[in-house]
């Protein structure tokens, strides 16, 4: 294990820990038996997520004509399957929007960024029949997860990381591994291990930019990271919170025509005027949560 | 100095001085800025696809702003219907990274490039000439255009912002 590793692993408190609560929440939303009643009291245990979701289901967008005031409410009105969406949404937020110095992103603009790739992901998860659109959105919001451990070597380190992309013409996260012994998505993979993390979103939050490798490591859903992986790309190249690793990543097109697609400049184009036209939800949503 | 942000696949036209247009986080998206120096309106457009005729139907397109071809004869065709002059006005553009693929054929990936291509040919089609262009590369870029002074900045990410 490298230093740098080390360190991350060991320094607790630099974990972003709610994320276990919306982990915790999916996790009980996968069981057909689970209650209202307990997931409300699971929700209770975070004071900040409870008052933030009562807002969010009182803000303009639903427009319940009852006023919203306890946690059972919120979930009987709001149904099991937007639930978990808005949970993660929420809880992303607190966690992700801060500024991440070392990749040069201010204040909200991962948080945005994740936001596309979650809902991306969703959308690429129900063009192609993915049997989880939802787990789809949870990968696609959590993928570049690692950045906010990594990004202070980074910042130390930046000159040597894009020498390395520039001379010797590798994605940024191969030079990240090769400079620091470890890449955002490496990291991000061990904490997700940490905190528990269902298996198959390790996995895509490890293979985002190497679709190719999910592929002889053989994990268990490789769809999922095909999906993530496209997503990615996608919320980069459309531009909220282009890092100073601008686009130095590669698009898989083998990953993508796994997914079905057939791979054209027109299709291409038409996946992403679709894209384009579904934006407005994205920031609406961005504008609802506080 | 207020600002107004130019979503993708929209265009915005000011008079209003004090108001400085721009386009956040320019990936493979292109932004275009227009400014006639005599009447002192600034325009502009964020671009992310090169042409409406993918569609069967270009008409039924909500955001129709998003194509080049459809964004610039637009916004230039406002800016002229409203009195602006071509030989004052001054069109730059920034955007369009290409593809970071080694690898394979990246053609069909490079929409930033074939965005840029689609830029320059609608704005020559109007008879006008880019005035300052950057284009290209693998950084991500935010333009801006103040709509008082005409100055032009560009932010490539990770570099300090600089007029343009
Ligand atoms: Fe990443």
């Amino acid at each position: 294990m490298t230093k740098i590793i080390h360190d991350i692993l060991e320094r607790e408190d630099n974990l972003p820990c709610n994320f276990h609560i919306a982990i915790q929440v999916s996790k009980m939303l996968d069981d057909f038996n689970v209650s209202i009643d307990k997931l409300a009291k699971v929700i209770g245990t975070d004071q900040a997520l409870s008052v933030k979701l009562l807002k969010y289901c009182n803000s303009a967008e639903y427009g319940f004509s009852r006023k919203i005031s306890t946690v059972n409410d919120a979930i009987a009105r709001l149904g099991f399957k937007s639930f978990k969406t808005i949970v993660f949404t929420i809880v992303s937020k607190s966690s992700l929007n801060r500024e991440i110095r070392g990749y040069g992103l201010k204040s909200g603009e991962i948080w945005k960024n994740s936001i596309s790739c979650a809902f991306y992901s969703r959308y690429l998860a129900e063009l192609t029949d993915y049997v989880d659109p939802d787990q789809a959105f949870t990968a696609g919001m959590l993928r570049d997860i690692g950045k906010l451990a990594l990004q202070e070597y980074v910042e130390n380190d930046f000159k040597n990381i894009i020498n390395a992309v520039n001379n010797e013409k590798i994605p940024f996260f191969k030079a990240e591994e090769k400079t620091l012994g470890v890449s955002h998505c490496h990291i991000g993979a061990l904490l997700a291990e940490r905190w528990s993390f269902p298996q198959v979103l390790v996995d895509a939050v490890k293979y985002h930019h190497c679709p190719e490798e999910a592929q002889r490591a053989g994990c268990e859903d490789t769809d999922l990271v095909n999906i993530v992986h496209l997503a990615d790309y996608l919320a980069l190249i459309l531009g909220y919170g282009i890092g100073t690793d601008g686009i130095m990543y590669e698009l898989d097109m083998t990953s993508v025509e796994g997914l079905g697609f057939n791979l054209t400049c027109e299709n291409m184009e038409l996946l992403i005027a679709d894209i384009a036209n579904n934006s407005n939800e994205i920031e609406s949503l961005i504008s609802n949560i506080e | 100095m207020r600002e107004i942000r130019v979503k993708m696949g929209e265009i915005e036209l000011t008079t209003i001085p004090g108001i400085v247009l721009t386009t956040p986080g320019l990936g493979s998206g292109v932004g275009m800025g227009v400014y006639d120096r005599k009447s002192r309106m600034a325009g502009m457009a964020h671009i992310i696809l090169p042409d409406s005729k993918i569609l069967q139907d270009p008409e039924e397109d909500e955001r129709p702003y998003k194509y080049a071809d459809v964004a610039v004869s637009a916004l230039l065709g406002k800016m002229l219907s409203l009195g602006a002059k071509k030989e004052n006005l001054v069109v730059k553009i920034a955007g369009g990274i290409d593809a970071f693929n080694f690898k394979e054929n990246s053609e069909i990936i490079n929409i930033g490039g074939r965005n840029v291509k689609a830029v320059y040919n609608a704005i020559n089609e109007m008879g006008l000439t880019v005035a300052n262009a950057d284009t290209g590369g693998s950084s991500g870029r935010i333009l801006k255009l103040n709509a008082l002074s005409g100055a032009f900045y560009l932010k490539i990410i990770g570099k300090k912002e600089a007029e343009f």
